[in-house]
């Protein structure tokens, strides 16, 4: 249970930056993200315990994705699905290239952040999106080859 | 599209400082409250940890008291108290108790009461009772008198010849075998002695052919019928002795000694009584006392009779 000072500035520093990451994936608004992340921390506030750090990093993944599908099912952020919020520190062609990445599924780009970024297994993805470790790893595969022909069409060369 | 490419890229997405900040301040507020509302519900787990054990301690309290009453009411003292009364529970038993016990109460005051009129027989034997009556049922007796002269009657042996008052007279019944008979005895104050053992101021007991004061008529015993407590008179009662006065019914032997000292033969010829109305006696018996309306003057027919007799 986190009840210190030190404690919450600890989990806030370790994991902030992903649960905007994996927020604004899913939401593509940089405001939703950070109400989502908020939301996340203070529902970690209520937990009790963890098994160990590896459970509370699924853990905060999977209430992320969750209440980021939860803010998606409000109706007037489906009225609002094509506007796209870019991020500000962002150079034109990095915005480019991220509004080709929301181009993919949600279920894609949230395959494709947690292996290539958060460095997990195809079988901790799997169990953090409670599906079967094949269709995370068709979904991969898919979102491999889509990013490279978007990409590849758009020009993007790094 | 590489991973290193896709790294760069994302890395570029961050937690902002002020958005770090403001998260930890809520986190902070979160757990104040946190820990306020965790105060709150201990202090509540508490009170309804005490309500508890206050819960738990009425209801052994409670236990404990309906132990109580139950062994309460296991006992004889409270079954007596909670119970409805008997009387309310059971009308019937309780009425054919009180019926019984009035039935015995009535038949053993009888008895009481038929044995305190019993008249004790010392020698009599059978199936004999005699009791004080104060009425005697309505029937009739018939007597066929033997005729005797003047001198046979006043003369004849045993008689005793006084002179008195009547002082009480009561009814008897006599059962024997089964058979009913009505007699009264008479109690006199004797006062002259003409002939036999008694003296003045003795009280001879004689024995009355009828009762008295009944319903009952019995031919020719009309002077005996007359008499009435306080009458004057001369009676000339029979004697009787232990061994040859009796009556017998069947295997049953009265004794009349045992009940009375002396005995009117018949309740005619063996009385003269001075009544309201005037001497009665039997005229049809004696005519030479023909006209006579004293008692003095029967009383010197009486005695010149029994001087003839000696």
């Amino acid at each position: 249970m986190i009840n210190t000072r030190e404690q919450i500035d600890a989990v806030v520093e370790t994991y902030s930056d992903m649960i905007i990451r994996i927020a604004y994936h899913n939401l593509r608004n940089q405001a939703d993200a950070e109400d989502v992340a908020q939301e996340v921390f203070l529902k970690l506030m209520r937990e009790e315990e963890f098994e160990d750090e590896g459970h509370r990093k699924a853990w905060l993944i999977r209430v992320t994705i969750n209440l980021c599908k939860d803010m998606n099912k409000q109706a007037w952020n489906r009225k609002t699905e094509g506007l796209i919020e870019t991020w500000e520190p962002f150079s034109n062609e990095q915005q480019r290239v991220l509004e080709e990445l929301w181009e993919l599924p949600k279920n894609y780009r949230n395959v494709v952040y947690l292996y290539y970024y958060e460095e997990l297994t195809v079988s901790e993805i799997a169990k953090i999106l409670k599906r079967k470790e094949n269709t995370v790893s068709s979904w991969l595969t898919r979102a491999r080859k889509k990013l490279k022909t978007i990409l590849m069409e758009g020009g993007y060369r790094p | 599209m590489r991973k290193n490419e896709y790294t760069e890229l994302i890395n570029e997405v961050k937690a902002s400082e002020p958005l770090k900040q403001k998260i930890k301040e809520k986190m902070l507020q979160q757990d104040n409250m946190l820990q306020k509302v965790r105060m709150l519900e201990q202090e509540k787990a508490l009170e309804q940890e005490k309500a508890l054990e206050q819960e738990k301690v009425l209801e052994q309290v409670k236990a404990l008291e309906q132990e109580k009453v139950l062994h309460l009411e296991k006992s004889p003292n409270k079954e007596e108290k909670t119970r409805k009364p008997f009387w309310f529970k059971q009308p019937m038993q309780i009425m054919f108790a009180a019926m019984a016990l009035f039935l015995i109460a009535s038949l053993t005051g009888k008895m009481i009461l038929e044995n305190r009129n019993l008249i004790p027989l010392e020698n009599s034997h059978g199936n004999i009772k005699i009791k004080y009556i104060n009425n005697a049922p309505d029937f009739k007796v018939s007597y066929d008198l033997v005729y005797f002269t003047e001198q046979e009657l006043i003369q004849r042996e045993g008689l005793e010849i006084v002179k008195g008052t009547i002082t009480e007279i009561k009814n008897i019944e006599v059962i024997m075998e089964g058979n009913k008979e009505y007699y009264a005895l008479a109690s006199i104050l004797v006062e002259k002695v003409y002939q036999g053992q008694s003296q003045v101021g003795d009280v001879i007991v004689m024995k009355l052919p009828c009762p008295i004061d009944t319903g009952v008529w019995v031919e020719d015993t009309g002077i005996a019928s007359a008499m009435r407590v306080g009458m004057k008179g001369i009676f000339m009662p029979f004697t009787y002795d232990e061994e040859n006065s009796f009556y017998r019914r069947g295997d049953t032997t009265l004794y009349w000694k045992d009940i009375v000292d002396y005995g009117l033969l018949d309740g005619e010829r063996y009385a003269f009584l001075e009544t309201p109305t005037g001497i009665q006696y039997a005229e049809f018996a004696y005519p030479s006392l023909e006209g006579a309306t004293s008692l003095e003057e029967i009383e010197s027919f009486i005695v010149k009779m029994l001087e003839n007799k000696n």
